[in-house]
């Protein structure tokens, strides 16, 4: 019997943006990415903000039309889905998003927002057993139903992060891709939101994609580690090895940069 | 005196227009060549404080009890005096550069504005120190980046050139508030490793912020606010060590946590 085959694979992928000047060269954003998410397992992406990291999470959603290479999910190439195919296995992948103020619309309630993927449309009835799946989902990410007649824009950051996170939930996905979930919250607040996913994780056997410039966050909630650097990957690994021994200088660089609390190593190291 | 504080506020209060108290009693110094960082929630009074000290409290506020900056009375101070002071020898640094800079306007324009208004330079002169200040903050290309528009370069230069135009005229104080929150980890190390640089020449800084890595990598004491009062303040080693209010805990538990280590006891 053949292995399953990964459940989101990249092979050289590659996109190209128009110069931002008239008539001036398309600039490479990314350039030969391999990356491979089994079933369950997590995968972080860290680098500095313009690394490409936001695009790459976009070309894999196929929301942008790589310029070169393939994305697969569960072996199949996603150029060559149609449309009503590509809705499918969209659905297995759900996204949450940096800033949940602005990725959920404000005008609309919590229940209304956390259905929503499971709805043909806006006018379809909310029914009972809708309304059931949605509690269910809050409960997970720590909300009481007293929520669901809140309107986004009256939630805070940490809770309408929850929110986005059920939203996701909802539609029983195989894996949730997280870009910088947490760096719009209170830093009180990251830690909680970071351990209700890798709680999620462990419970549902989600495969999670983080994003992230915080190598602690890494750290804390991935198996493998993948640093990209102007639309390049730079190494790749085990999380656990790449950050105790990292083979790149720009790794090490990354890793000098973290601040820390520790009373022993606050302010000891120099800027590289 | 080389041993008198900088800044010294005595029972320093705000109070808005409504009757709602933002800052209540606060009294601390700020020494020369000292970075003092002031910790709080949102709503906590951190903001209002910067400000106050610039005299752009809320319109109808009242100010009580005494903020002194180098023998000058800023609390209730007349505009007459406030404007001498302002970016000249107290300069703010706010977090967002993008809402800062003038979009419609190059960078060089508004910082040979910033030299001319506060140095009282020519235009040739005005040129020469802004370059001059870009270099300091090794900013590279320095002569490129004066005909570039704010949103044609990267978050982490705006913020350097930011930091460079509220320092041109060598201000005593500077009031930053969160200066790196916008950053990644890479860029903050450099705009705190610049910050450093300027309290080695002198300069003091209050630091607003609420990432306790920041405070940790350059503060040299901290105060925490909470709802306009200051529940604690003491050296940064300690307050790293054991803190003794239950938001500084609340906040250092979370760092701790992410970082991977143990809680305090």
């Amino acid at each position: 019997m053949t292995p399953a085959p990964p459940l989101l694979e990249a092979r050289a992928l590659g996109v190209r943006s128009p110069g931002r000047r008239f008539r001036a060269e398309p600039v490479e954003l990314l350039r030969g990415v391999d990356l491979c998410v089994q079933q369950g397992q997590s995968l972080a992406v860290v680098g500095e903000s313009g690394a490409g990291k936001t695009t790459l999470v976009r070309a894999l959603l196929r929301l942008v039309r790589p310029s070169a290479g393939q994305v697969l999910v569960g072996g199949q190439d996603l150029a060559i889905l149609s449309p009503q195919e590509l809705r499918e296995q969209r659905r297995l992948i759900q996204v949450v998003f940096q800033d949940p103020l602005a990725s959920l619309n404000p005008a609309l309630d919590v229940l209304t927002l956390v259905a929503d993927p499971l709805r043909p449309g806006l006018r379809s009835p909310l029914t009972a057993a809708l309304r059931e799946r949605v509690v269910e989902q809050l409960s997970a990410v720590g909300l009481g139903s007293q929520y669901l007649s809140r309107r986004a824009g009256q939630l805070s950051g940490g809770q309408a992060q929850r929110v986005a996170i059920a939203r996701a939930l909802i539609a029983e996905p195989a894996m949730l891709i997280c870009d910088e979930p947490v760096s719009a919250l209170d830093l009180a607040l990251r830690a909680q939101v970071l351990q209700l996913l890798d709680h999620l994780r462990h419970t549902r056997n989600l495969a999670l994609l983080l994003v992230t410039h915080d190598l602690h966050a890494a750290r804390l909630l991935c198996e493998h580690t993948l640093v990209l650097r102007r639309g390049a990957v730079v190494e790749q690994g085990a999380t656990a090895a790449l950050l105790t021994n990292p083979a790149a200088d720009y790794t090490r660089a990354l890793l000098g940069a973290m601040l820390s609390v520790d009373p022993g190593r606050a302010g000891s190291r120099s800027v590289s | 005196m080389a041993s008198e504080p900088l800044l010294r506020l005595q029972a320093y209060s705000q109070v808005r227009a409504d009757g709602t108290p933002v800052l209540q009693d606060l009294s601390f110094e700020l020494g020369r060549g000292e970075i003092l960082g002031v910790v709080g929630e949102s709503g906590s009074g951190k903001s209002q404080l910067l400000l106050g000290l610039l005299g752009l409290a809320m319109p109808g506020s009242r100010v009580s009890g005494s903020a002194c900056f180098d023998g000058i009375e800023l609390a209730r101070a007349p505009e007459p005096v406030l404007r001498p002071l302002r970016g000249r020898k107290i300069a703010m640094l706010f977090q967002d550069p993008l809402l800062t800079w003038n979009p419609c306007l190059t960078l060089g324009s508004q910082l040979i504005e910033t030299a001319r208004l506060h140095l009282g330079s020519d235009s040739g002169t005005a040129r020469a120190q802004v370059l001059q200040a870009l270099a300091e903050a090794e900013l590279p290309d320095a002569g490129m980046l004066l005909d570039r528009y704010p949103h044609e370069i990267s978050g982490g230069m705006r913020q350097r050139a930011l930091l460079a135009m509220s320092v041109l005229a060598k201000p005593a104080l500077l009031l930053a508030d969160e200066p790196t929150t916008a950053l990644d980890p890479t860029t903050q190390r450099r705009v705190l490793a610049r910050l450093a640089s300027l309290r080695e020449r002198g300069m003091s800084i209050l630091l607003v912020t609420h990432d306790l890595g920041v405070v940790a990598e350059i503060a040299d004491r901290v105060l925490v606010l909470q709802q306009g009062v200051i529940v604690e303040q003491g050296a940064t080693a300690q307050l790293l060590r054991a803190p003794a209010s239950a938001y500084a805990r609340t906040l250092l538990d979370a760092a701790r946590q992410m970082e991977g280590l143990p809680c305090l006891p």
